[in-house]
Order: structure tokens, then C-alpha cells, then sequence
């Protein structure tokens, strides 16, 4: 019987895996370099006197500005030396690490695709993707190999798909399709662009966007898994990132994808585009497959975690019940929701340093950035928070007795804005956990 | 092959439905250019023109002042200040492009104003008016302490004409000097090359017109609005203990009209009224087709209304009102934070324009 694990140990040509280290090695070196050009270490990770925590991560801070910048500096290096495959194991840890502890220092930045990168990462720490076109192969500080298990291969397909076919079946909802909305809303500004600027604001626009959104991000991988729909499938990609990144402001990130997403590619393809560069035909193999063998169960049983872990945390909202997810965004993030709700919001805090009606009127701006503050009016996670740091400021101050409330307001794809948390609330009671949140309005 | 089919069929049924649906209703069309443009040429160049003008005549009143110190002149002196200071409130909104190249609001009205700082001033007569440090000391704030010593004319004329009285009109024609120097900045960066720039800036990304627009009234409507002319007097950020001295022109007690005088300038402005009368109003009423209840515009319109009336409701000024009315005060400002709501979350979500001023990815 061929079993499943056969085909994933199954012996590959390297290319495919190689190439897609070269190609994230040079997405990463660009928006990195991007990153710190845009003055971004310094207005996301140094200027703000505070910042918003990850569950669980609490323990994450940032550092002061030298040392901020020299990290910055080391990840950037990391992402060179993961590019030509020089100390490849230790620039790919050190460069998970790096990039995972910037993303941790504030919620605030949280973007899917941040994720994508440090979950790519992650995978990559894993696979022999220095093992060949690299400098520690032509210094010998591996053996060069001419094969490599499909499962390396296969892993970086599979969370491609992942992410394309979580965001779209994310989009299977009833704002996104009968209403399409938020695209209604987010299209009909852009009637400037020039041919298709008239149709912008027309219902009809939003309509064929929103379903052909959500039907490309379903059936993407499967149409660049398979020889005969693949250019068709890439065609797609290019259109599709090149739109949102026309009307959308997303940096890099279509650019990001456009890249990774070559990997569906064949091996040929790859070998050609390697070849460009060095040819491969003079590297001499000392394949050795036997070593290798010994690993396959517990290969196994990490990869089948992995997989797992993939296919259902994205999932976990659907542990809370009666949880409307856009309102409150319970198992939002990690769940590759890209662009799907538009959502505005207002809040303003008012400390009662006495616990009775006394009151002190907060002006945010002098707590938090001008992004801060907007990630902080919608999300009830991010409002706790806020409201922690001002009550525990205020208690040194006055005392237990300070009480924080807060005066939200939101509106999702369109409809007329709604207090959000219940009115009198002492967010100071509230615990900032898992559980169902039960101090919204409903 | 069969997603090809699926996206086939799907497309060919949408343009079915496209062409079917346009023959039935015609949309209207709405040209942003339009709007911006009646923004930039009939609405805002307009505004500093007419404040460029004021401060012209306040410039007179100030230099006949000087040469003949008399009750007169002083009054004049005081009638045109208060006509600049108004035309100012109808300003206030527009702190973007060059007035915000200027800092013309730091310049124009930053209060309440340090008056130790400002008799120093004037004791030592060497200044820069233009420093950082001096920017409570500065502009229509200062001009009110100076102008204002006291309600009565004939006391106010003895004390500018006692002490120190030519440093004084030095002062009170170098703040004016300052004022007319970023107006005029302003209004010429705004006739020079800003202006086409901002006619046809009609994307929604920072930066563009609207973009623009819609921040500056947010930012100003929250923190000079709610905050500066009304929050922070009524006590809201000192546990109910109110602050009269904080009030907006709190020397010269004119701070409700000149409240009275921003709302409805403001409501003007959203409403883009001009002699072509294309503003936000009509931009959300062309994108907001799908209304369950009331329009948008209207309710802002309405919110606009009911703001004046408990204004209305107020006796002048409101440094007196926040502790003799306190409740009728509050009132006032409970309407205003829906202001906020209705502008910052409703509108900017319906314009889809960043409400921030950090340049960042989205996702």
C-alpha cells in the first residue's frame, strides 16, 4: 500500500525547496529594509508609552531605542544570510525569533500576513532548504544534497492553501455576499482611477468584487496545485494582489504573496530560474537517504500537529456560542479574516478616581498613537487593556477605589454606529481572559 | 477545470444582472472633483480671505489705536477684534496643507494663554513671538487679555495707557503682525499651486483632499471643539470642579458666540453652502443609497441643531455658565461627544477615510 507517509518521504528534486528559500529570503530582506526606511521601528516599537500585549505574552517588551534598532539591524542581516543559505539554521531561528518578538511588542501591529511570515518561518527552521544553492554547501558546511522528502516541500503548499482558502471561506458570510459590504463601502471612493474609476461606485462593482473575492480565495490552491489550471491560477493571483494592492493600502504584502505563491510552480521551473543565477549542474550530490530514514515517525507526528493545528485554530471562534464574530472579534485574529469587515469606532474613558459619579475625561491622544488609538475603539480586548493601564495609573494616585468607564460606539459595514460597552460599566471589574465577553452591549 | 467553469458562470450571470440592472434605475453621478473644487475655490480660499480682510482692519484699528489712544479707537480696536476672531471660528476646521504648514491655529488661538508670561514680555520687551516657549502668549488669546483688562472701556483704556503702555502697543501690534504674517502664508500657499493640487487630489489614501478635510474637522471638533471650548471649562477633566479661566476668550466674555459662531460654521462647511452648494452632505447622501432610517447628512444636520439650541439655552458667557448652569452645560456637551460619534465613526466609515495620522499597512 502506498501510505500517505510514503508519498511525503517520498525523494524530491531540491529546487523547488531552495528556490522558495531564496524567494523568502529576498521578500523578507525588502520589506524589512522597507520597514525600517518607512521610520516604522521608531514610530511602532520606540515612540508609544505603551503597548498593547498579546494574551499570554504579557512578558514581551519592547527595549530601548539602541537596542531596538540593533535587533532590527540583526533580522535584517538574518534574512540576508537565510538568502544565500550561509548559517542557515542559525539565521533561520534568529530570524523567527526577531521577527516573532516584533510582532509581540504591540497587538496594535497585528497583520494575518505578520503571522503568515512568522508561521513560514517557523516551518522553515525545520527543512534542509540551505542544502544545496547555498553557501554552506559549497563550503561544506552541509552536505550538498541533490534530494529532499516531499513532505518539505509539501508543508509550504499546504500553508499557502491555508491561508488563501481560510480567508475564503471566512467570506462566506451574509454582509460579504447578499450585502457586499465592507467592499460597497471600501470601493466607492475610488471612482478617481482612471477606466474603471465609473464602475467603482456602482452596487453591481462591490457585487462581482465580493463574490469573485471569495470564490478566487477558494479555489486558488487548488487551481496552482494542478498542471493544466495553474498558469490560469497564477494569472489570477497577479490580477487578483495587484487590485488590492491598487485600492487597498497593504504594502507589501500582494507583492509578498505574488512571491511565495511561484512555489506551486514545477521543479523545472524552479531549476531554470536557479540556473540563472549559478548552474546547477556543476554542484556535485553525496545523497545519502539512509541517515535520514531513522526521523520519519516523529517527522510524522510533528507534521500531523502542525496540519492540525492549521485546519482548527482558526476555527476555535466557533467555540464560543451566540458569539457574533465582528462584533466581538472572539478567535478573530489568526484566522486569515483578511479585509473583511470594515469597522469604526469611538471611545472615550472616564476615570472615577472615588467610585462615585466624580469623574475625570481622558484624552487618548496622550496615552496612545494616532494607530493605537483606532485599533483600540473597536476591539474589546484592546479597550480592557486601555482601560487596566489608565485605572492602574490613576490608583497610584487615589487609591482601590478608582473606577474606569467607558463610552464606546461602533459601527460595522455601514450600519449606523451602536454603543458598544455597556453603559457604567467599571472596566476594572472585568478580567481580561478567553471567556465569552458578556459586558457588550448586544 | 470546473472553478474556470464556476468563475465562467458567475461572471457572465453578474454582467447579466449588471446590464439589467442599469437599464432600470439610473444612478446618479457624483463628481468629487466638483465638490472638492467648491471646497477649495468657493468655500476655504474664501474663509481665509475674508479672515485675511478682518485682520487688514484689525491692523488699521490697532495703528490708529496707537498713534491716538482714545475710548474710540480702543473701541473700534475692540469691535474688530472680535470680527477677526469670529471669522477665525469659521477657520478653525480648515487646519490642513498650508495653515497646518503654519501651525495657524497654535498661532491664532492657542488658550488659555500664560498672562505672567505675557506682562514679562511686554516688562522686557524682547521677545520672539514665533519661539515654542511662546505660544501661550500669543495670537487672539492674548490680544483678549490685553484688550480686555476690564469690562469697562474707560478702565480698560487707563490700564493699557498706564504701565509700560508703549511696550503694551509694541505687543498688541506684534501679535497682530504674527497673525496677519501666517494668514497671509496661508492664503497665498493656498492661491499658489495648493489649490489645483487640492481640486483634483479625489482619491481617499492620506493625503488626498478628502482625506484631509474629513481629519481636520475630526481633530478639531474633539479637541478644540468639545474639549477646548466647552470640556475643559465645564470641569470634565478636573472631577466636575469647573474652569472658567480655560474658557475661550474668558477676558473679553465672548466665548459663546464665538461657539455659536464655529458650530454654525462648520455646519456650513459639511454642507459645503456656497453658490454651488456641493459638500459632504451630498458625497453621503450619493454613497449612503441603502438607508434603513435616516439619511446620514441628516442626522449630522439635525445633531448640528440641536447643539445651537442648547446653546441657545445659555446665558453669555460660558465661563459664568459653567458654574452658574452647570447642567445646562453639560447638556451641551453630552451633545456634542454625539457629534463626535456620528462624525468620527458614522461619516469617516461611509467616506471610508483612515481616521488616523500614522502612515501604516492594513490587512
Amino acid at each position: 500500500m502506498k501510505s500517505i507517509a510514503d508519498i511525503l518521504f517520498s525523494q524530491k528534486k531540491y529546487y523547488t525547496l531552495v528556490f522558495f528559500r531564496v524567494i523568502f529570503g529576498i521578500v523578507t530582506l525588502v520589506s524589512s529594509v522597507r520597514f525600517l526606511m518607512k521610520g516604522w521601528v521608531n514610530e511602532l516599537y520606540i515612540q508609544p508609552s505603551f503597548h498593547f500585549k498579546y494574551y499570554g505574552f504579557d512578558w514581551i517588551h519592547a527595549v530601548d531605542s539602541y537596542e531596538m534598532y540593533a535587533l532590527f539591524g540583526l533580522m535584517i542581516a538574518s534574512s540576508v544570510f537565510i538568502l544565500l543559505g550561509l548559517f542557515y539554521r542559525f539565521a533561520i531561528v534568529l530570524f523567527f525569533l526577531l521577527f516573532t518578538y516584533f510582532e509581540l511588542i504591540d497587538l496594535t501591529n497585528y497583520l494575518n500576513h505578520y503571522y503568515f511570515v512568522s508561521l513560514m518561518t517557523f516551518v522553515l527552521i525545520f527543512l534542509p532548504a540551505n542544502c544545496n544553492f547555498s553557501l554552506d554547501a559549497k563550503f561544506h558546511f552541509v552536505k550538498r544534497r541533490q534530494l529532499v522528502p516531499a513532505w518539505t516541500i509539501g508543508i509550504i503548499v499546504f500553508q499557502l492553501s491555508i491561508v488563501y482558502f481560510y480567508a475564503g471561506l471566512a467570506k462566506l458570510n451574509y454582509d460579504w455576499l447578499i450585502e457586499a459590504n465592507p467592499l460597497k463601502i471600501w470601493l466607492a471612493p475610488h471612482t478617481n482611477l482612471p477606466l474603471i474609476g465609473r464602475f467603482m461606485d456602482e452596487p453591481i462593482t462591490a457585487y462581482l468584487f465580493s463574490w469573485g473575492g471569495a470564490i478566487f480565495d477558494l479555489s486558488v490552491p487548488f487551481l496552482l496545485l494542478f498542471k493544466k489550471t495553474r498558469l490560469l491560477g497564477y494569472a489570477l493571483v497577479v490580477l487578483f494582489h495587484s487590485v488590492t494592492s491598487m485600492l487597498f493600502p497593504i504594502g507589501v504584502f500582494p507583492f509578498v504573496m505574488m512571491a511565495c505563491t511561484l512555489v506551486f510552480f514545477s521543479q523545472n521551473f524552479h531549476k531554470k530560474i536557479l540556473n540563472y543565477f549559478s548552474n546547477t549542474s556543476n554542484f556535485i550530490y553525496s545523497d545519502d537517504p539512509s541517515k535520514r530514514v531513522k526521523s520519519k515517525s516523529i517527522t510524522l507526528v510533528f507534521l500531523t500537529l502542525f496540519v492540525v493545528f492549521q485546519l482548527l485554530f482558526p476555527l476555535r471562534y466557533l467555540l464560543y456560542t451566540n458569539n457574533d464574530l465582528f462584533y466581538t472579534e472572539q478567535g478573530y485574529r489568526f484566522s486569515w479574516r483578511v479585509m473583511l469587515m470594515e469597522k469604526a469606532g469611538y471611545a472615550s474613558f472616564n476615570i472615577h478616581p472615588f467610585g462615585d459619579e466624580r469623574s475625570i475625561a481622558i484624552s487618548n491622544s496622550d496615552y496612545l498613537t494616532p494607530q493605537q488609538e483606532k485599533m483600540m475603539s473597536t476591539q474589546p480586548d484592546f479597550i480592557l487593556q486601555y482601560a487596566h493601564y489608565l485605572g492602574n495609573i490613576f490608583r497610584k494616585e487615589y487609591g482601590d477605589k478608582v473606577e474606569v468607564k467607558a463610552d464606546v460606539f461602533v459601527a460595522i459595514n455601514g450600519k449606523p454606529s451602536q454603543r458598544y460597552v455597556k453603559k457604567g460599566v467599571d472596566l476594572m471589574r472585568i478580567k481580561n481572559d478567553l471567556n465569552p465577553i458578556d459586558w457588550l452591549e448586544k | 477545470m470546473k472553478s474556470t467553469k464556476i468563475i465562467f458562470f458567475l461572471s457572465v450571470s453578474l454582467s447579466v444582472l449588471s446590464c439589467k440592472k442599469d437599464k432600470e434605475e439610473v444612478t446618479e453621478e457624483f463628481n468629487k472633483k466638483e465638490m472638492l473644487t467648491n471646497y477649495g475655490n468657493n468655500i476655504i480660499v474664501p474663509a481665509y480671505e475674508e479672515l485675511e480682510l478682518a485682520i487688514s482692519n484689525l491692523e488699521n484699528a490697532v495703528s490708529n489705536f496707537v498713534s491716538v489712544s482714545n475710548s474710540a479707537n480702543l473701541q473700534t480696536l475692540r469691535n474688530n477684534y472680535l470680527t477677526a476672531y469670529l471669522q477665525w471660528q469659521n477657520c478653525s476646521f480648515m487646519e490642513f496643507g498650508p495653515s497646518e504648514n503654519y501651525t495657524l491655529k497654535t498661532i491664532c488661538n492657542t488658550y488659555p494663554v500664560d498672562t505672567s508670561l505675557i506682562n514679562s514680555n511686554i516688562s522686557s520687551g524682547s521677545y520672539v513671538l514665533g519661539s515654542a516657549s511662546n505660544t501661550t502668549a500669543i495670537g487672539f488669546p492674548a490680544l483678549d487679555f490685553l484688550l480686555f483688562p476690564d469690562s469697562s472701556l474707560s478702565l480698560a483704556l487707563a490700564t493699557i495707557n498706564g504701565n509700560n503702555a508703549a511696550n503694551k502697543k509694541q505687543y498688541i501690534t506684534d501679535l497682530v503682525q504674527q497673525i496677519k504674517a501666517g494668514v497671509n502664508s496661508t492664503l497665498s500657499s493656498w492661491r499658489g499651486s495648493y489649490l489645483s493640487s487640492f481640486n483634483t487630489s479625489d482619491g481617499n489614501g492620506q493625503g488626498s483632499s478628502l482625506s484631509e478635510i474629513v481629519n481636520a474637522i475630526n481633530l478639531d471638533f474633539e479637541k478644540f471643539t468639545r474639549d477646548g471650548k466647552i470640556g475643559i471649562p465645564l470641569g470634565v477633566r478636573s472631577l466636575g470642579t469647573a474652569l472658567p479661566e480655560k474658557t475661550e476668550s474668558f477676558y473679553s466674555k465672548n466665548s459663546l458666540i464665538l461657539f455659536k459662531e464655529s458650530i454654525l460654521g462648520l455646519k456650513n462647511y459639511f454642507n459645503g453652502t456656497s453658490s454651488s452648494n456641493i459638500g459632504l452632505d451630498d458625497y453621503l447622501n450619493h454613497l449612503n443609497d441603502n438607508n434603513e432610517t435616516a439619511r446620514l447628512s441628516e442626522k449630522i444636520n439635525n445633531q448640528f441643531d440641536l447643539i445651537l439650541q442648547k446653546a441657545e439655552v445659555l446665558s453669555d458667557p460660558i465661563s459664568i455658565a459653567v458654574t452658574t448652569e452647570q447642567a445646562n452645560v453639560q447638556a451641551l456637551y453630552d451633545e456634542l461627544q454625539k457629534m463626535i460619534v456620528l462624525l468620527k465613526v458614522d461619516m469617516s466609515s461611509a467616506l471610508s477615510v483612515l481616521i488616523t495620522y500614522q502612515d501604516n499597512d492594513g490587512d
